[in-house]
Order: C-alpha cells, then structure tokens, then sequence
C-alpha cells in the first residue's frame, strides 16, 4: 500500500500553484504629447439664450457611438467628456449636457489625440472661431 | 488501561465483529481500493463552487398601470398584489415600491423552499387573482430572479475606434458562438448600441409637406407587411405566394410615400433624415485599464465596451462551463473578433471557484502533513504510517458521499474536512495504540489480539464519536440563509466521523496485522518526563484539600475574567468578517434630476481614482444602467436599477494569491478619495464588497414604519442626517427618501381641444412621439441577429424646454394643424415620489455601510440613544426580531444586525441542543446523572482558551468563531470521557481513589496531548483565512485550555464527588 498514492494530484496542484507566475504588468500605454490648439470656454459668453454652453461643431469627436469632446483635464491630458448635442449648424453646436462652461477643449485635428493623451496648448485666441453668437 | 486485566472474553462488541471479519478478509483492500477510486473520481466530477449553493427563491413582479401616481399605484396594485401574495405559504418578506404609472413587488420565499414548486405557486396564485386588477393596468410581469441567471463569465469587447452598433454586432456573433456552449443558460449583452432605423422628423418639412406623425406612423406600418397569401398551382406544381413590400434598409424606409403635395408624391426622406445606426444614447458602458494590466493597452484611458455576460445552467460544473466557454472564445478571437478589439475576461467564476478549492486543497493537504509529523513523533514510524494510511481514504469517501448526494465541491465543505482532520485521526489512533498494547504482550496471536483490542476500546470510541457527531447535527436546523451557507459543516463531519469510525474498524487493524511490530516498541509504556510531572502535580492537588480548592477557585476566576473580555468589549461580536476578494463594486446615484452625462463625469472620475491603485487591473464603467449582476447585487434587487442618474464600477484585481494586500485594504485606501468625490459632486456612492457568506441589503438599515407617510419621511431624513451622519466608521448614509425633482404637468386643456376638435389622447400621443419618440414596427434584415426597430423621433434641439410645444402640431378632423401651445397648459410642480412598502406596510429605509468595525455596536449606541431621545418630536418604538406596532411610528433595525442576531441565537440554541443531546447520551453510557455532568465540565473551561484567544489576535467573535465553539464541546466530551473511563477502569481493578485519579491521567496524558496536538496542527492552516479564522482560533486556543485544565479539573472533579458519595452523601472530608 503506497501511501502517497492518493495525494499527487494535491501534489501536482500545489506544484503547480508555486510554478504559475504572474505575467508581469504591461507598461503604461505610450501616449505621445501632441501640441494641439485648444479653447477656453467662458460663462456667460459661451452660453446661448437658453442657457446651454455652444461650442465650435468640429471640436465634437464620437468615441464608438459616444458624442463627445476632449477637455484638457488637470494634469494636461485630453480627457473624452461625453456630451448631449441639441441644435447644431454648419460651425457651432448647442451643449445640452455635459460641459458647464469652464472647461478648455481640445480643437482638432485629433488624429494621435486619446483619450488621456497629454496635449500641449497652442497659443491662441480664447475666443472660439465661433464668435459669432 | 496497562495496568488493568484485560476484561474476560465475552461475546464481541460490534466493533469487534466488524474488526473480526475485516482483519483477514480480502474485502478489505477492495475497500480501500473502492475508497481511493471513488475519491479521486468525486474530486474530479462534483461541480466546484466557491460558496454553496443558497436556494432563496425570490422574483419580481412588474406591473404597469399609465398614467397613475404612485399613491394611486400603492392604492390600487401594490397594496392588494402584496396582501394576495402573503397569503401564500413559504412567504418569507414582500417588499413593494410604487413608482409613478409603475408598481414592483419583490416576493422573497423562505431560505430553501423549492424554486420550481414556488414559482409555479406565484405564477398560479397571480393568475387566479387576475380579475382583480384594477382597470387600466397591464399584464404583470413576474421576473425570477435565480442565482443561476447571475453571469458565472463576463467577457469585455473594447473598441474605440468601432461604433457600438458594429461592436454590438460583433459581440452578437460571439454570443451565438458561446451559447452553444453544452452547459450555458442565459446569454446576453450589455452595452454598445443595437442597431435601429432612426427616422428623424422636421417639423418645419412635414408642415410645409402638410404631413402629420399619426399619416407617417400610419403609413410605415401598413407599408411594412409582407404575409403569406396562399399558393398558385398549375402545370402540375404548387408555388406558395408571399404578397407586401417588407422594409429591408434604411433607403427602403426613405422611399415609402407619405402623402401627396401637388400632385407629387412625398418620400419619407423628404421631410427626415433617415439612418441606420445607434439612436438615442441611454447608457455608456466603457472598460479602464489599471497598473497591474497585462496585456497590450489600448490608446485610450476608458473604452467603450460590450459585455459578454454568460450563465450557466443549474447543477453544471461551473469551472468546466467557463473552460469551455474561454475555450470557444480563444477560437473565435481573429476569426470573428477582429485583432483590433480588445478581449478581457472580466469574470471567471470558475476560475474563481476551481482556484479556491484547490488552494483548499493545497491546505487540507498541508494540515494533513503536519498531523503526520506529529503522529510520526508521539507513536513512531510504523503506526504513523497505518494511521496515516486512513486520512485520505476517510476524506475520499467523504468527497464520494457529497457528490453522490449532489452536493458541490466548495469552501466551506473543505474547511469542514480540514476541521475534521483533526478529530478523524483519533479514532484510528486509539485503536493503533491498543492493538499495539496488546501486541506487547508476548504470545499473543496477531488476529485474535487486534480483536481483542478493538473490543476492548469498542464502546468508548463509538460513544465518544457519536458525541462529536450530535454536537454538529443541530446546526443542520440554523435558520435563514445561514443555515444553507454553513449546512457542508454539519454534513459532512459527521460523515467523517462515522467513516473514521468504519475505517478505524476495519482498515486499521487489518494493517496492523500485517505491519504494526509487536515488541522493541518506543517504550512508550514508561511514564516520561511529562506523565511522571504530571502526577506529581497531581498528587500533591489531591493530597491539599486548600490547594484544591485554591486551583478549582483560581479556575472559576479565570473563566469570570474571561467572560469580562465581550463585555468590556475587548472581543467584539460580528456575524462575519469581510473576505479578501478579486473584486469589488462601487455604485453611485447622482442626485435627481441628473442626466446621463454628469452620472458618465462622476463614473468617469471614480475609474480615475481607482486606476491609482497599483492592484487594480481592469474596471468596467457603467452609466445609466448597472454593469454585469452578481449574486449579493441580486438579492440587494439592483436588476431595478436604470435610468440616467444611476451608474457603477466594478473594479478587477491582480488575484489574490498574487498580491500581498488584501482588497479590504485596497477599499480603505481609495476610501478618502471617494468620499471626497462623493461630497464634491453630491452624489451617493457606495463601495460594495462582496460579503463572503449571505449578502444583505446593506449593513445597517433602519426600517421606519408609522401611520403618516410624510411623517416617516421626515422622520427617515432625521435619523439619516443627524443620528446617522454622527456616528463615527459609518460609510455610504443613505436613505429612500426621495430628493425633489421636478415634473411638468402637460395638461390638455379640455374646452380648448373640444373647441379644436382634438382629443385630448391625440395630443397626448403626438407628444410622446415627439420628447420620447415612437416605435413602428421592425425593418426585416434577415441576417441581423437582434431586431432592428424603426424609430421616430424629432431632433433634440427641438425639444429642449416645455415652452417650445409651440413647434408641435396636432392635425384636427377637418385637415387643420393646431400648435399644441394652442390647447394645452404646462404646469411645473414637484415630481412624483416613489413609496416603499414591507410586508404591507408602508416604510422607509435608512441605510449605511461600515468603513470599518461591527456594525453590532454604532446599532446598540444609536439603540440607546433612540431610547431617550424622540426624533420629531416622536418617541420610535424599536424592535430588532418582532414588527412594530402600525399604530405608532417605529423603528425597526434590519441589515446585518438582524442577520447577526439570527446566527447567534440559532447557534446559541444548536449549541444548546447539542449539550443536551451529549449529556443524554452520556447518563445512557453510565447510567448516572452525576458523571455525565463531571464529564461535561470540560465544555466551559473551553472559553477559557477561545475569548483570549481571539483577544490576542485581535478577532472578531463570528459566526465561525461559534461554530468551533459548538465543535468542541464535541471534541473535549471525548477526552474526558476517555479519562472519566479509564479512572472506573483502574477502580474496577481495585486501585484506590487517589491512585486510580492519578494513573489514569497519567496514562491518558500522551493521547489526550496527541489528540489536541493534532486538531491545533490541523487546524492552523485556516487561521490565516478571513473568514474561517475564527473558527481556526475557537478550535485552537479552546482545545489547549481545554485540554490543559480537563487533565487536572475533571479528575479532580471526579474525586470529590466520588469522595462525596462514597461517604454516603456527607459533605467530602478529606484526610
């Protein structure tokens, strides 16, 4: 009667536990810095009669089926922000829900803009191309 | 007994009988080899989970009644639905919530009623009563809900660059792949965007075109018919006959005509935009990346993602279904999930399952080595090796037995094997020990001799055993769900039990025979060091009547001072501790009123706040809708949760056997940060760890109950700002107190309309189609795997505010268009609020977590508390176990106090009939009432060990920890039971009192010390286990204190009673 004989299967098990490593974690995503021109939204200027915050229409990006825009978070980075669009023309869009008029958007061109990619600010007018309004 | 003759051969004991045929049969080795196949089969087919199984029957039932308020839903279908439900038998609670033109009752079925015989039961008593529904009302939706619709497999498609309807479409072909999985149940998707035809109306084009949303509505579905109409036959063939014009694409639905505007047709697309896409967004779901991620990251922070959700189907094996599913999984990535889309497995409870019962097992195993080394020191090679032999074949037939009766592998059946170890071992033991005795003897035959020996030791191991054995079986009768959590415990030590019993019998001797040396033992015959110690100890108590006294009263003091430890509340009381988890689930509710996109920034700011952790690998973001179910979000009845201001995070860590910290301290260190955002945005959001035995609602919950609504309301907002918010360690307050919200009120003016020639239910429709938009019906797209509805709508900016009904037109009789402005007045006013009921009764709820501690005690302060103050003026009668009065407001404190209370009185009554149940056994064994309490002094003297105990280690007293409570008094009867015997041994062979009192203890020290060694060594292992531990230290610190003190105070205690009787019932003189 061998004694071991109903335990290599614990056996196996526990060697197997010791011999599994962890995969180590992959680095953090490259996110190249891009310069890009961004604009500073303003209250009351960027507000339209209702109350809603306008922006210019090309400053919208879809992320998947999300409509959205890129707010240049606190540490520099594009951060995706989901928004409602009500009214739209050729060069601005009406912000329904969302922003709240102090934010700084990223303008296009977005190709190499991520969401958390770090943008450095162009210099450029605080007013929008829209002044329009 | 080595001093003692041995008794005169009579008839054979059943033990001995059993030994007798055994020990030559060849019927053995089949056993064993039966045994160990039996065993390893069992291992590997019984299905694994990581808890049992909880049976709680429960279900939802939905009814729509349009149009009513909450008061008129509570009134009219709440109220009677739960008043013809709790007529039921096996009724536990229901709990009902009227909500505006909607009313919910969950029915919650007592713990372990049968789920099929319940639902039929609801299902056939709703039907019966279904004249009784008020007019108006829908067909109620009755939605079970059953542990296993709860996902066993999540599975995360991300893309960023994908739409979600194209993710959406690929996730739908993965699914169709995955369902056909033998095995899975229910499959579904979560998030992305299902495919629909959205025709987006101009309001300006359809006047000037003179076309109304009833024409267009009209004309989609009578356009959009294709039936079969019968079959043409000639030439001798039949051909059947389809006849319409199916809508197959967005272009076909642009082409229907109309009307007619001078003359020339006018195409749907000329007055809306038409596409084939997402529509409306109502949720986001996205899936973050944390430091500990392994694979390739995407570009993005947070992805858009579909989730693969995948049940498996009762009484399968969880951890097979999820290989399988992986499996197909792997196979399809490239092929039907293109490289581009990111795969995470999100949650494999098999995994889960399989990797906790291994470790289990890599435990048991380990705790079974150290047994061994321990019999290897105190009885030698050879019998080591035979006892040895034993353990796994009677933890084989154990596992055998459970998959026989369909049980499943889990955690909680293996902490019962590595509690059982200790005492299993014992049996063969004693009977090794005797045989080998026996064999000492010179010229004794090996059969007859082992006979003997089993027969001699037959009646005390059996009672012994059987002791063990009734102080599990009452847990079998705990109530609620804790009963079904902690039922393998009861069952299966008493199966090991019996089978050590067997084994001990049969395998043990048989290999004695054949291996066990007979003489040039270890002279473990000779008193040692210890037993020589011990009796001088012992003579000198029995020689000292102060001494005696001295040591008894030093005992009681002890045990006093003991008692003092949960009362000073330096051991605190909990039900169960928290459990070190692969995940955790932060939910939030934005205030009311929110839109999606704010629950989407406060989501999005918690997956920022999380992702700092280094151990967190992935987390789903869910806004607008909750993520993936699990059981405790089950039974907490989050499948009701939508809509905009709802929203949740389940946060995936590095696996637990990888990380050196566990996920209670991961919570407590995001904590700070949460609380912070919690308080900036004011949303309510709630850290949600998965409880490791039966979840409850929340933690603590007071549930008001009083005769005015508005006043139990005011008085829930009281207790929840200002009893609640002071407390300290209490986390996530919350309350079902509604937050104001506003409401429009159109109402449809009714002479205005009449003078119009409107009806006030056109108006009402065109405006529906208009802020919410229409369904009409489903293009056919044969290959689309989900339906592809079409859908009206006008474009938001259109209706942005409840002034702009100017833009909207009904079309009177004669062909007018009448601006609804015209007819209609809008009224702003405060929006309906939802009213809770239980059991009938209209309550509220107040609801907080624990960051830290025992919910038992901020309960009893704020218990106290209520006691002396009123809250509003009102004076809240409280009750913990009993309903409250509904003619007074009350308090009633439910959550995991309730739960608490629940465990330890059943426990404490299990515990009572177990006692009971042993001290009869024991007056039956011998035939005095007298003994059997001497006998069972043991039992107190174990909380001498087991509240220091959890003292030192800083535990919680649990439920577990009360398990090994009951547990040893199983385990402490048997040694002074062993020790009470061989003292009437050696007085039946004529030793004096003193001398028989002194033997005995000696002789019996070694293996008394053997035994309690081998349950401290076999249990150690579970210490370190969050949730067992208690159990691991009851088990510990209560057999060492026990065993130390029933070696002096039992025989002592037998002296003087024996003394006592002895002089005929004259108080004991001694000396």
């Amino acid at each position: 009667m061998n004694r071991a004989a109903p335990w290599p299967l614990a056996l196996m098990l526990t060697l197997a536990a010791c011999a599994h490593k962890a995969p180590p974690p992959s680095p953090p995503a490259a996110r190249p810095a891009v310069a890009r021109a961004v604009l500073r939204l303003h209250v009351p200027a960027d507000l339209d009669a209702h109350g809603d915050v306008v922006i210019p229409r090309d400053a919208i990006v879809q992320q998947g089926s999300l409509p959205g825009v890129f707010v240049l978070g606190t540490r520099g980075c594009a951060r995706f922000r989901l928004v409602k669009i009500g009214a739209t023309t050729a060069r601005v869009a009406q912000i329904l829900s969302g922003l709240n008029g102090t934010e700084t958007l990223v303008l296009p061109p977005f190709r190499g803009v991520h969401d958390g990619t770090p943008v450095h600010p162009q210099p450029t007018t605080t007013r929008g191309p829209h002044g329009s309004r | 007994m080595a001093a003692v003759d041995p008794k005169p051969e009579g008839p054979l004991n059943i033990s001995g009988r059993l030994t007798r045929y055994f020990i030559n049969s060849k019927i053995t080795v089949l056993v064993v080899i039966v045994a160990i196949l039996a065993g390893i089969l069992a291992l590997h087919t019984t299905p694994r989970t990581e808890n049992p199984q909880i049976v709680v029957p429960a279900a939802n039932i939905i009814v729509m009644k349009p149009g009513a308020s909450p008061r008129e839903v509570k009134n009219l279908v709440v109220d009677p639905l739960q008043a013809i439900l709790r007529g039921m038998r096996g009724i536990h609670h229901t709990y009902g919530l009227a909500l505006d033109s909607m009313g919910v009752v969950t029915v919650k079925f007592q713990v372990g009623e049968n789920r099929v015989a319940s639902l039929v039961r609801l299902y056939n008593k709703i039907m019966s009563n279904m004249n009784r529904m008020p007019p108006g009302t829908q067909q109620p939706i009755i939605q079970p809900l059953d542990v296993n619709q709860v996902p066993i497999v999540t599975i995360s498609l991300a893309s960023a660059a994908m739409s979600g309807v194209q993710l959406r479409a690929i996730a739908t072909e993965v699914l169709h792949h995955l369902r056909r999985v033998p095995g899975t149940s229910r499959a579904y998707l979560i998030g992305g965007e299902r495919r629909k035809i959205n025709i987006v109306l101009h309001p300006r084009l359809m006047r000037r075109y003179d076309v109304t949303l009833d024409d267009i509505r009209k004309v989609v579905q009578a356009t959009n018919v294709e039936i079969p109409s019968g079959h043409f036959t000639n030439h001798n063939r039949r051909a059947t006959i389809h006849a319409g014009t199916m809508l197959r694409s967005a272009k076909d639905v642009g082409r229907v005509v109309v009307s007619l505007y001078n003359h020339r047709p006018v195409y749907l697309r000329d007055v809306a935009t038409i596409t084939d896409g997402a529509g409306r967004i109502k949720t986001v779901h996205e899936i973050g990346f944390g430091p500990a991620y392994t694979q390739a990251r995407p570009h993005d922070i947070d992805v858009p993602e579909v989730t693969i959700a995948i049940a498996k189907r009762a009484g399968t094996n969880a951890v097979t279904v999820a290989d399988a599913v992986l499996h197909k999984l792997s196979a399809l990535q490239g092929r039907i999930i293109p490289d581009t889309v990111h795969v995470n497995v999100t949650r494999d409870d098999g995994q889960r399952a399989n990797s906790a019962v291994n470790t289990l097992i890599e435990h048991l195993f380990i705790a079974v080595a150290t047994v061994v080394v321990l019999l290897v020191v105190f009885l030698g090679w050879r019998a080591a090796a035979i006892v040895t032999i034993t353990i796994p074949l009677i933890l084989f037939v154990t596992l055998a037995v459970d998959d026989l009766e369909g049980q499943t592998i889990n955690r909680i059946t293996l902490f019962a094997l590595i509690l059982s170890l200790g005492l299993l071992v014992d049996d063969s033991i004693v009977v090794i020990e005797n045989i080998f005795r026996h064999y000492a003897q010179a010229g004794v035959d090996r059969v007859r001799g082992a006979v003997s020996a089993v027969n001699e030791i037959g009646r005390p191991t059996n009672l012994a055993t059987l002791a063990v054995i009734v102080a599990f079986l009452p847990m079998l009768y705990v109530s609620g769900m804790m009963g079904p959590y902690m039922a393998p415990i009861p069952k299966n030590v008493p199966i090991a039990m019996i089978t050590s019993l067997f084994i001990a019998y049969t395998v043990a001797p048989w290999a004695a025979r054949m291996w066990l040396k007979g003489k040039g033992g270890h002279g473990h015959d000779q008193p040692g060091i210890l037993q020589r110690g011990y009796a001088r100890i012992m003579r000198g108590l029995l020689s000292r009547p102060w001494a005696r006294r001295g040591f008894l009263f030093g005992i009681i003091l002890a045990f006093a001072a003991v008692l003092a430890l949960p009362a000073l509340r330096i051991v605190s009381f909990k039900m169960l501790p928290r459990n070190n988890n692969n995940s955790f689930d932060i939910t939030v509710r934005t205030h009311a009123g929110s839109t999606l996109e704010d629950t989407n920034r406060v989501i999005t700011a918690l997956g920022d706040i999380v992702r700092g952790n280094r151990y967190v690998t992935s987390y789903d973001l869910s806004a607008g809708a909750m993520g993936a179910i699990n059981f405790s979000g089950l039974l907490r009845g989050e499948t009701l949760k939508k809509g905009p201001a709802v929203g949740e995070v389940q946060v995936h860590l590095v696996r637990k056997s990888e990380r050196p910290v566990s996920s209670i301290a991961i919570v407590r260190s995001l904590r700070p940060a949460i609380d912070q955002l919690a308080a900036r945005t004011r949303a309510m959001i709630k850290i949600v760890q998965h409880p490791p035995g039966p979840p409850v609602r929340a933690t603590i919950m007071a549930e008001v109950f009083g005769p005015n609504y508005r006043k139990v309301r005011a008085i829930a907002n009281d207790l929840r700002y200002g009893l609640f918010a002071h407390r300290p360690h209490l986390a996530g307050i919350d309350s079902t107190v509604p937050h104001r919200s506003t409401q429009y009120i159109i109402k449809v003016d009714r002479k205005e309309a009449a003078l119009h020639g409107v009806s006030a239910a056109q108006a009402a429709w065109t405006l529906k189609g208009f802020l919410s938009g229409i369904s009409a019906g489903a293009v056919h797209i044969p290959r689309a795997k989900e339906p592809v509805p079409i859908r009206f709508r006008v474009p938001i900016a259109d209706h942005i505010g409840p002034y702009d009904l100017g833009k909207i037109f009904v079309t009177n009789p004669e062909g007018r268009e009448i601006p609804l402005s015209a007819i209609v007045r809008v009224i702003k006013r405060r929006g309906p609020e939802p009213i809770y009921q239980k059991d009938g009764r209209d309550v509220e709820y107040v609801t907080a977590g624990m960051s830290q501690g025992s919910p038992v005690y901020p309960v009893l302060h704020m218990w106290q508390y209520l006691k002396h103050h009123t809250v509003d003026g009102v004076h809240l009668k409280q009750d913990f176990m009993k309903d409250p009065s509904s003619l007074h407001y009350g308090l009633r404190w439910s959550g995991e106090m309730r739960l608490t209370l629940n465990v330890f009185r059943d426990l404490g009554s299990a515990f009572g009939v177990a006692i009971l149940l042993i001290y009869v056994i024991l007056v039956g064994y011998y035939r005095s009432f007298a003994i059997p309490v001497i006998v069972m002094g043991s039992i107190p003297l174990t909380i001498i060990g087991v509240f220091p105990g959890h003292a030192a280690l800083g535990q919680y007293f649990t439920a577990t920890s009360m398990i090994g409570v009951i547990a040893l008094a199983g385990v402490v009867v048997r040694n002074s039971l062993l020790l009470i015997d061989f003292i009437l041994d050696y007085r039946r062979g004529g030793h004096s009192l003193t001398e028989a009192v002194v033997q005995a203890g000696a002789v019996r020290l070694r293996p008394i010390m053997l035994t309690a060694l081998a349950i401290v060594f076999g249990t150690a292992i579970m210490v370190m286990d969050p949730v067992f531990g208690g159990l691991a230290i009851s088990l510990i610190f209560g057999t060492l204190a026990s065993t130390i003190l029933t070696l002096f105070v039992i025989p002592l205690g037998y002296f003087a009673y024996a003394n006592f009787s002895e002089r005929g019932g004259r108080a004991p003189r001694l000396h």
